[in-house]
């Protein structure tokens, strides 16, 4: 191996720091990460632990995700490189090298950047896998167990594959390159003067129209699941508006600007005005990239913590009662049966007794949940051809009889039967003043802000609750069956049960209900009865939730590390290639009469100005974004509002310090290229 | 009255480890007086680029003095410096030093932008100067897109725009072809005619004939000074020449 090339190379390696250090720890960095999220996805003995079973399909994305953006960003790496180092490549060719000698060094350059990157890699890794885990199995609430400390074959080649791939294939696309390249372009700098860009204004326009719309998605869509439907559309929207925006939008301004003869001929914005609209080119993909990356950590971020931290409180609106216990069951023809309340209650007491429990409250809820489509005060049944029945454009009508109304409030409500009381349980604006439902009018007497049976409609479309007389709800009930048939509605019966003691329920409710399973089990039986034990509980709940939040939050932990990674390389590489670029103007500067410090405070100026831009880009994004990200957190029950604007505040804060520490960092590079 | 006046300049580089010392400069005296197109002469390694840096100020003498109508360098701090440099030197560059992200005209104005002086105050004066020296129809255009010669006279210009009282020129036909440079140095010899000091460094003959009077540096001290007279270009190309070979012959002995 030492051969002249060879030599040549490491040589080469070492010159070249200020591009081969971030490359090396660029790919590093993705290989690692990529090898927790691989390696999670795979996990058979994490997926069996309890909140597991969501680590391999969400972890599947991420790895997805990451190996998009692995491709996206050791070309982009490569390319600049390249670019960089093409008068390098010339000087060796007219030193009488053979485009070949330079394959041959360009080959050894790479394979050891390669082994490098991919040996550091692994090890990162595997040491990160470790702490990643223990992160996991506390965020999803699990024991951590040994067995995924040991790191297997089959989950550490694949990922080394994927970037020796990669290597290979930037390899060959140089030595192509190089091949293909003339020695005049090799020797030449490739300086070449460009015009001053013009405005393009059918971009502008463009990026304007395709913003405005992705905005007005977000802030016009209607209910959770058309969110849904219309969060990936209003997503690329507004990347490409972005992108548009920033080219052909920053160039506007700048000219603008320009334009302003006061605000142009002064020390301090001439020079940056001019600079910034000459390589505003190359400069607003740049600046656009770090916009929206920068915005995806906002959002991944703020979300999954929101969503995370607020879990008790998601808990507490989802379950005013801790565990219900359905009483409507079927028996082996299919027909309904009402299980005996006073019954149930007993072994309830009896069973929370056993296991230590104080039962708070105990009730009996009867309500209708019926399908309808609205359309203004008009709530009608309507048969749909498709299988679904459509349930974005659906409304849900969740029906009390005022009896069973007044029982679990102890309200004394009386009710007429083409009169109605009205809740509106998810936050809908609209407050008809009668309800036509299939055709009946009934009026509506008074407004009530909670209602006293919970919807297990809530997360996903509009929910209307009704108080009714016992007489209208059963016209309701077979009305509906008139339509639906098969697929309409039935009563609804639970025995809600509500513990003083919410945090013990949430520990140990599982003793309760194997307790009262059982009991409930010898009950069928001792009544000859076919039906199933059904109860929801805050208890399962929670361990779903956490085990789903916590994923999610690990995935968005660790995707916007890496995102935040990519950033910091996309905004170190646009600093050195600037710096090379700016070095000149500012040497010709000062020899015309520009003291240092001058030079100084025109450098910040320019800085800073690219330095907020996609910050607060970010930051504009977010907030659109939030109307739309909230109806989606409804569909994981988070409906708190506060809570995920503090999280979104906690977040930006976060990110605006090791945005700025990053930016610190990097702008030392420029200053000391420049000085 | 003398605008320049260079007294006892030596100046000294001492080697990285110390032990050893250049001596770039031995012992300058010289005046340029109000109004003069002086050449200094020399071969590469007399001295005459590091006594263009120590006029410029952008470097400081061993010992001696430097006063510019009356004033003296030394005592001028960094921040003092640039900005009497901005106000009363102008500077014509061998490479030009054009700004590619400036157009022509910004290019010109950019030393009284850098001097936050108000740029409407110069629109006129822009006018006059661009016309006398012909680059008045391409204001608008931007340094890529016009020739070398072109270049060197928007650096003039630029030199011009803040009316300074002595234009230092660092071999400003070094990387133009013979007729640019002809052009360029008529240039010279049309603003010196209207009272513009200019002081030139320049190993050109060519170059140095267009001068009122031409200095020889060697070794780092000045060697030989010839006034024109009354002789025309041509002469005084021609005395240029022999005093160079004599110089050349006198290094041998």
């Amino acid at each position: 191996m030492g051969s002249i090339y060879y030599q040549i190379a490491k040589s080469n390696i070492r010159k070249n720091y200020r591009f081969f250090i971030p490359r090396i720890l660029t790919e590093m960095g993705l290989l690692g990460c990529f090898f927790i999220m691989f390696t999670l996805t795979i996990d058979k003995e994490l997926e069996n632990t309890t909140g597991g079973a969501y680590l391999p399909t969400i972890m599947i994305m991420g790895t997805v995700v990451l190996f998009i953006l692995s491709f996206i960003l050791m070309v982009y790496s490569n390319s600049f490189l390249m670019k960089q180092r093409k008068p390098e490549f010339g000087l060796y060719h007219c030193l009488g090298m053979e485009k070949r000698h330079v394959g041959k060094v360009l080959f050894h350059e790479s394979f050891m950047s390669s082994v490098i990157s991919i040996v550091s890699g692994s090890v990162f890794g595997i040491i990160a896998y470790k702490i990643s885990t223990l992160l996991v199995c506390k965020l999803i609430g699990t024991e951590p167990i040994s067995g995924f400390y040991y790191i297997k074959p089959a989950s550490v080649i694949p990922p080394i594959l994927v970037f020796v791939v990669i290597d290979l294939l930037t390899f060959i696309f140089n030595r192509i390159s190089i091949a293909m390249m003339k020695p005049v372009d090799l020797i030449s700098s490739g300086r070449k003067g460009e015009r001053e860009p013009k405005v393009k204004w059918p971009l502008l326009v463009l990026g304007v129209l395709c913003i405005g719309a992705g905005y007005y998605i977000a802030l016009t869509v209607k209910n959770p699941v058309a969110a849904l439907e219309l969060f990936f559309l209003a997503v690329l929207l507004v990347i490409f508006g972005t992108y548009f925006l920033f080219v052909a939008g920053s160039i506007f301004v700048l000219k603008v600007l320009k334009k302003n003869e006061k605000f142009y001929y002064t020390a301090k914005h001439m020079p940056s005005v001019s600079g910034l609209l000459y390589r505003m080119k190359q400069n607003a993909v740049g600046l656009a990239s770090i916009a929206i990356l920068a915005t995806c950590i906002l959002v991944m971020i703020s979300t999954t913590l929101s969503l995370y931290t607020g879990m008790y409180s998601t808990l507490d609106d989802a379950f005013q009662a801790h565990c219900k216990v359905k009483l409507a069951c079927y028996d082996g023809d299919g027909k309904q049966i009402f299980l005996n309340y006073d019954d149930i209650s007993d072994m309830a007491y009896k069973a929370a007794d056993e296991t230590g429990f104080k039962i708070k409250k105990m009730e009996c809820q009867e309500f209708l949940e019926v399908t309808t489509i609205k359309d203004g005060d008009r709530f009608d049944f309507v048969q749909s051809d498709k299988d679904d029945l459509g349930i974005s454009a659906a409304s849900i009508l969740t029906i009390v009889d005022v009896d069973t109304y007044n029982k679990l409030t102890g309200k004394d409500l009386k009710l007429n039967d083409n009169e109605l009381v009205y809740c509106p349980i998810t936050a809908v604006k609209e407050f008809p003043e009668k309800f036509v439902i299939q055709g009946e009018e009934y009026n509506k007497v008074s407004e009530v802000d909670t209602f006293p049976v919970t919807s297990s409609y809530v997360s996903i479309c509009d929910v209307y609750g009704i108080v009714v007389t016992k007489d209208a709800m059963t016209k309701i009930y077979d009305q509906q069956k008139k339509v639906y048939g098969s697929y309409a509605s039935d009563y609804e019966r639970f025995a809600a049960i509500t513990f003083s003691d919410r945090s013990k329920a949430i520990k140990d409710g599982f003793e309760f209900d194997e307790v009262l399973h059982r009991e409930m089990n010898d009950y069928f039986e001792k009544n000859d009865i076919e039906a199933y034990y059904y109860s929801d509980s805050i208890w399962e709940a929670n361990k779903e939730l956490l085990g789903l939040f916590g994923t999610l939050l690990f995935l968005g932990l660790v995707l916007g590390i890496i995102f935040m990674f990519a950033t910091a390389l996309i905004i170190y590489y646009k600093q050195i290639s600037e710096g090379y670029e700016d070095r000149e103007r500012f040497v010709i500067m000062e020899k015309i009469g520009m003291s240092s410090s001058e030079v100084k405070r025109t450098i910040r100026t320019q800085i800073l100005l690219v330095f907020f831009l996609p910050l607060i880009v970010a930051a504009i994004h977010t907030l659109f974004a939030s109307p739309i990200l909230l109806k989606l957190l409804r569909l994981l029950l988070m409906t708190n509002v506060s809570h995920y604007l503090i999280c979104a505040l906690v977040v930006f804060v976060v990110f605006a310090v090791i945005y700025a520490l990053i930016y610190s960092g990097t702008s030392k590079t420029y200053y000391n290229i420049v000085k | 009255m003398a605008i320049l006046k260079v007294m006892g300049i030596k100046k000294t580089y001492t080697t990285r480890f110390g032990n050893n010392q250049v001596h770039a400069l031995k012992e300058v005296n010289f005046d340029v007086e109000q109004g003069e197109f002086v050449a200094i002469m020399g071969e590469s390694g007399s001295g005459k680029t590091t006594l263009l840096n120590l006029l410029a100020a952008f470097d400081k003498p061993t010992s001696g003095t430097i006063s510019i109508d009356g004033k003296e360098l030394i005592t001028l701090n960094d921040n003092a410096l640039a900005s009497y440099r901005r106000n009363n030197l102008g500077f014509v560059f061998q490479d030009f030093n054009l700004l590619d992200t400036l157009s022509i005209k910004d290019n010109i104005l950019l030393p009284i932008v850098l001097g936050g002086k108000n740029v409407n105050d110069y629109k006129e004066r822009l006018n006059t100067i661009t016309k006398e020296i012909g680059i008045d129809t391409i204001l608008r255009k931007y340094p890529y897109e016009i020739s070398g010669g072109q270049k060197q006279r928007v650096a003039v210009a630029r030199a011009l725009i803040t009316d300074p009282k002595l234009i230092l020129a660092d071999e400003p036909t070094g990387a133009l072809d013979s007729q640019s440079s002809d052009d360029l140095l008529r240039v010279f010899e049309k603003i010196n005619k209207n009272g513009q000091t200019i002081l030139m460094v320049t190993h050109s003959v060519a170059a140095a004939s267009h001068a009122n009077r031409i200095l020889f540096i060697k070794d780092g001290v000045v060697f030989h000074q010839i006034y024109r007279g009354d002789a025309t270009d041509e002469e005084l190309y021609k005395k240029i020449s022999d005093t160079l070979t004599m110089l050349r012959k006198g290094g041998e002995n």
